[in-house]
């Protein structure tokens, strides 16, 4: 099997959503501004549960946040 | 910094003191004063005591204050945390083949270890514990970056 790696685009969209800071998003989602910063960095891979929050935080489906790639 | 990261700094600068303590008692007056001196065996018991409970004193303070903050530990802190067992496991299980290793060779001739240290490895173990309970969580903290 291949190496797995998952990206995301995060980043990309807070900047698209009024330049939200991490912070904001990580109260949005219930979670820590360093949770943010590593899945930003693709330093972590979220749980099932967070992926969606973080989608529906930025009203997008999962795909449209997490990539994944072998 | 997380809150858990200040927190196990907290627990490591007590546990190097509590441990430099204990050391200094038993290079100044030897360790097998332990068995002649009641002193010094009241000296230990005492600093073992107060060490366990300036431990558990600052868990208790700093939980406190993280509850009051409304500090949040999220599933990234969990999974971190979750790694800390692990490594005093393994930091325990080194101290303990350390001491098993040092008294064999020390005490082959004699075919007998003296008493005090029994007390010593007790000590030194539950010290070890306490100490990478708070290093353990650094070194999690630090490999996850």
């Amino acid at each position: 099997m291949g190496k797995v790696e998952m990206t995301n685009r995060i980043r990309r969209l807070r900047f698209d959503h009024g330049e939200m800071t991490q912070q904001e998003l990580a109260n949005k989602v219930g979670c820590t501004r360093q949770t943010i910063i590593a899945l930003e960095q693709g330093k972590y891979v979220p749980s099932v549960t967070l992926a969606f929050q973080i989608a529906k935080a930025f009203g997008v489906t999962v795909e449209e946040v997490f990539q994944y790639e072998e | 910094m997380t809150p858990q990261q200040k927190r196990a700094w907290y627990g490591l600068a007590i546990g190097i003191i509590w441990s430099l303590a204990m050391v200094a008692i038993f290079v100044v007056k030897g360790a097998t004063a332990f068995d002649e001196d009641a002193g010094m065996r009241f000296t230990v018991y005492g600093l073992f005591i107060a060490g366990v409970l300036a431990y558990v004193a600052m868990l208790y303070v700093t939980g406190w204050r993280m509850r009051k903050e409304g500090v949040l530990v999220d599933e990234r802190d969990r999974l971190i945390l979750r790694k800390v067992p692990v490594y005093q496991m393994f930091a325990v299980l080194w101290t303990l083949a350390g001491w098993a290793i040092a008294l064999s060779e020390v005490y082959h001739e004699q075919g007998q270890v003296p008493v005090v240290f029994t007390w010593l490895m007790f000590y030194s173990a539950i010290i070890v514990n306490i100490v990478f309970a708070s290093a353990g969580t650094l070194i999690a903290y630090w490999r996850a970056k």
